[in-house]
């Protein structure tokens, strides 16, 4: 077999060999050690205050008033653009949807990859509507992120480690036969989940006021799972990273500004380019002229065969954006199956005579097939504060796969 | 004062024949003087700059991208026209087809649909055929390339890849084959049977099988080697496969052999693989029969004689249409779809020792000048008449002005023309030809062969009895409609 | 003049081909039509026409 294939086919053995499961909820700094003060992780590739977008600039001043770094939102901008410190969530093995802030007061969701021994860490997810993720930062949305750090976040620690921890990869499986698609779609992943974790909350909650405000948040949340999703998207993907010859991508991400990619031949290389707008429906009120550039960490589950790839799993999602025909779900699948290595045998599309989901996006056939990755995604309003405003679906710049493609090609001593 | 307008859509590709339709659909808007819609390959933008239609946005476009470009008469009509485009573009669904067939991007995900897929029919711009060939054989596909401009050296680089992996490469350039049965490219609907075909030519292989065909006969294979397979730079790798694919086929009795006039170190091998065979072999190698051939090969001058020669003298001995004597003009004029029955046509003249001129001279015919001042034979489909248009195959409205030219001369006595019907042709090229002639003024005499089968897509009878209403007299071969045009010159 | 006889061809004639269909639409629409096994691939140019880009992954392939 040919050298790139052959690493290929080691990046996708190491994605598909993955065994992630839900073990803990600790403390950001726990997670990540290195998380120092007044700094912050973003999703997306590398970005300085300068070229935020809104609502990423509307996050970062909510956040600072949560961490207690500025009085106010006014004084957190020029904090902000003076003294923060913002890294990517990759680079420390987290992720985040959308804004996808992380800073070291937040409770992360710890996911291992038990085959692997790695871990990947995300925080919890906010609920819909307004919320820090969309940039969102008012006095409700702060108050949010208080319980969750004092209430929620333990008690859900709690739970899971009493339960030992929660597998995945069985979950997920389940999830496709009931019409997620991880991404767009987290309904029954996140009822299987609580309907999993709630004895473990109740047996280890010290409070039945406590207890009800979680379950009542969990059950109320249809996106709950999606950070879970997302954090072990991480954990499966980062195994194959740094491969020699091998043209598979391991991680898609977007700041709302730009868009990267990182490929497992060229290491933790970022290949970027303007992020695109995505093309879905509005909340009543709400037009494309309100919407932001796409944005989020979130294409992490795309990268592992979920979201868009499995589509044809979740008919429900292409009404949602606006794409026609629930018929037509499978044509994106499909699509998504000429440009990777190979499919996953454990997460299978029943309708698709359970074929597996195409897994292990390959720069060499995307920039082939000019078929860029399709992204399931959320819109967020442009101006800071205002929240989500619609849901779509958004092309991956090419231009990503076609420097990655130019600069993997050296590697291979091929110009 | 008319007005050129160009529109360029990025990352658009759509097949040659999509977007040739809809020119020609375009170009007949009112107002409409000239239209294209191209792929942005240089050699294509050159095309529009030649027809005056290549304006600065067309320009930038790139191989990827696809340019609309006209000449209208003024800027709303050019408008109205870019407008019906983009709406015939934008559904591709009424083009009719695209339910018909599952289609996938790339020939990886092609075959992981279809495994046990056996070959590939490739037919995209020459530059990339070769590329795509590579790729098809890589999944262990035999590969037919209909395209066009591959340099030759490729075609013999590829061809001897192919035969290290015990693959076919039929082409490029190869129009026709049938391969069990199953008609591939431009084919026609023939019986199966004992008669197997090598075929350098598409429309050789056409009206070969056809004329078996319809003596009551049928085909095992006919196998497609592309027109430079003899060449000395090829040496003849396809031909040769194709003779020991045939000798082990028990289906297969009587080989026949069509291809141009041979290299002679190439006739020598050719030849040889033949001598070494069990099997009866007829030779046509076009319009030469000076070769030194094995006892079990018969020598075949033009289409009809091989077919003569392996239906057996039985058919051999045709009726000939009665066409009345030129009383007028005393030229000929050969309009031709296919390559190969224009070199027939010349060969029967030369045969008959009249001197004919041709854009694609045989041996002993001459180049044609830039006055018609003799018996002409024109093949439509060489690549002076087909850069950037349809192949009179697709779109016999293609010979609609070289015939008005043609009947319009006072010299020229009688047309000749060919109808080719089968698989991948024109629907109805009869009921084409007689819309062009219902009512028209015409004082030569035109004769015409039909290439095809009753059980062709387009039924060959009803063809005929379209053209014979049209007042065409219809000969049941192509040699035999150059032999009439003869007789009628009150010649032989 | 190569003369190598490399023996048989894998078998092209023991049964109606089966056919991927690469580039015009018409010849996979007639193959079906005779109810002929055929997968179309809808080809563009490799890398939207970008010479530099085909060119690598044309080197990248044999890689």
């Amino acid at each position: 077999m040919k050298t790139i294939d052959q690493a290929n086919q080691e990046a996708l053995r190491r994605i598909l060999a993955g065994d992630p499961v839900l073990v803990d909820v600790v403390p950001a700094t726990e997670a990540i050690p290195d998380l120092a003060d007044r700094m912050i992780l973003h999703a997306g590739p590398p970005i300085g205050w300068d070229r935020m977008c809104g609502p990423m600039r509307g996050a970062v001043m909510g956040i600072a008033v949560f961490e207690g770094w500025a009085e106010n939102l006014d004084a957190a901008a020029k904090a902000a653009a003076a003294s923060f410190a913002f890294h990517p969530n990759h680079h420390f093995g987290a992720v985040g949807p959308m804004t996808g802030l992380t800073t070291q007061s937040q409770p992360l969701m710890v996911v291992e990859n038990k085959a692997f021994g790695n871990r990947a860490y995300c925080a919890i997810n906010e609920g819909l509507g307004k919320v820090m993720r969309f940039g969102g930062n008012d006095a409700e949305v702060l108050n949010r992120l208080r319980w969750i750090r004092e209430v929620l976040g333990p008690a859900l620690g709690r739970a899971i480690r009493e339960s030992g921890g929660i597998a995945l990869k069985p979950l997920i499986a389940r999830g496709l036969t009931m019409g997620d698609e991880m991404h767009q779609r987290n309904v029954a992943c996140s009822s299987l989940l609580l309907r999993q974790l709630a004895p473990f909350l109740a047996r280890t909650s010290k409070d039945a006021g406590e207890l009800v405000a979680c379950l009542d948040f969990i059950g109320r949340n249809d996106q709950f799972f999606l950070n879970i999703a997302m954090a072990m998207g991480k954990a499966l993907a980062d195994p194959a990273r740094g491969i020699k010859a091998s043209s598979v991508v391991t991680a898609m991400s977007r700041n709302g500004t730009d868009f990267g990619i990182r490929v497992s031949g060229t290491g933790d290389r970022w290949f970027t380019a303007p992020v695109e707008m995505p093309v879905g429906i509005y909340f009543p009120g709400f037009s494309e002229k309100d919407a932001n550039p796409d944005m989020g960490d979130s294409a992490i589950v795309e990268t592992v065969g979920l979201g868009a790839f499995a589509m044809a799993a979740a008919p429900a999602v292409v009404g949602y954006i606006g794409a026609g025909r629930a018929s037509e779900a499978a044509v994106f699948t499909r699509s998504m199956a000429e440009i990777v290595v190979g499919s996953n045998p454990a997460w299978t599309i029943p309708a698709m005579d359970f074929a597996g989901v195409p897994t292990g996006i390959d720069i060499r056939l995307v920039v082939e097939t000019g078929l860029a990755p399709t992204i399931n995604t959320g819109i967020a309003h442009r101006e800071p504060g205002v929240g989500q405003v619609g849901a779509g679906i958004v092309k991956a710049p090419l231009k990503c796969f076609q420097d990655a493609l130019v600069a993997f090609a050296q590697t291979m001593g091929v110009e | 004062m008319s007005v050129i307008l160009n529109e360029v859509r990025r990352a658009t590709y759509l097949d040659s024949i999509v977007l040739m339709r809809i020119s020609r659909q375009i170009a007949a808007l009112p107002g409409i003087e000239e239209a294209g819609l191209i792929i942005g390959t240089p050699a294509n933008k050159e095309i529009l700059r030649d027809a005056g239609i290549l304006g600065p946005e067309g320009a930038t476009a790139e191989p990827g991208d696809l340019i609309l470009a006209l000449r209208a008469s003024d800027a709303r009509a050019g408008q109205a026209a870019l407008a019906a485009a983009t709406q015939l573009l934008d559904q591709p669904s009424a083009l009719g087809t695209t339910a018909a067939v599952e289609s996938s991007r790339t020939i990886r995900a092609a075959v992981q649909r279809l495994p046990a897929a056996n070959l590939a029919l490739i037919s995209v711009p020459g530059d990339f055929a070769v590329a795509e060939a590579r790729k098809a054989m890589e999944f262990g596909l035999h590969v037919m390339i209909f395209s066009d401009n591959v340099p030759i050296e490729d075609e013999a680089a590829l061809k001897r890849e192919a035969r290290e992996r015990r693959l076919f490469v039929m082409g490029p350039d190869c129009g026709t084959a049938i391969v069990a049965g199953g008609p591939l490219g431009f084919a026609n609907v023939v019986p199966r049977g004992d008669i197997g075909i090598i075929g350098a030519s598409g429309t050789g292989i056409q009206e070969v099988s056809c004329l078996i065909a319809r003596a009551g006969r049928g085909i095992s294979h006919a196998i497609g080697t592309g027109g430079r397979d003899l060449k000395a730079e090829v040496g003849a790798v396809t031909t040769l496969m194709a003779i020991d694919a045939l000798e082990a086929d028990d289906r297969t009795k009587h080989v026949v052999l069509i291809s141009k006039p041979p290299a002679a170190s190439v006739a020598r091998s050719v030849l040889d693989r033949v001598a070494k065979s069990s099997k009866p072999f007829t030779i046509c190698f076009l319009g030469a029969t000076d070769f030194a051939l094995p006892a079990n090969a018969r020598s075949a001058a033009t289409l009809k004689a091989a077919a003569d020669s392996v239906l057996g003298a039985s058919a051999a001995s045709p009726v000939k249409p009665p066409v009345r004597r030129l009383d007028g003009g005393r030229l000929v004029r050969g309009l031709f779809a296919g390559g190969t029955l224009c070199s027939e046509a010349q060969i029967v003249f030369r045969q008959a020792g009249l001197p004919v001129m041709s854009n694609v001279p045989v041996p002993g015919a001459s180049a044609m000048a830039g006055v018609h001042d003799g018996h002409v034979m024109i093949d439509l489909g060489d690549d002076e008449f087909t850069r950037g248009r349809p192949h009179p195959m697709f779109e016999p409205g293609v010979r609609d002005a070289p015939l008005a030219e043609a009947l319009a001369d006072p010299s020229v006595g009688l047309v000749l023309l060919d109808v080719v019907l089968g698989y991948g042709g024109h629907l109805d090229p009869a009921g084409h030809l007689a819309a062009f002639l219902a009512g028209r003024e015409r004082r030569a005499v035109i004769v015409a062969s039909v290439t095809g089968t009753d059980a062709d897509p387009q039924p060959r009878d009803a063809q005929v009895r379209t053209l014979v209403e049209a007042g065409v007299v219809v000969a049941d071969s192509n040699a035999g409609a150059a032999e009439a045009a003869i007789a009628a010159l009150g010649v032989s | 003049m190569d003369e190598k006889d490399d023996g048989a061809s894998h078998d092209l004639l023991g049964a109606p081909p089966r056919v991927i269909n690469i580039g015009l639409e018409i010849f996979a629409v007639n193959l079906a039509s005779q109810g002929a096994e055929v997968a179309h691939v809808r080809w563009s140019p490799p890398a939207g026409g970008n010479s530099h880009l085909a060119g690598l992954l044309e080197k990248l392939q044999g890689r």
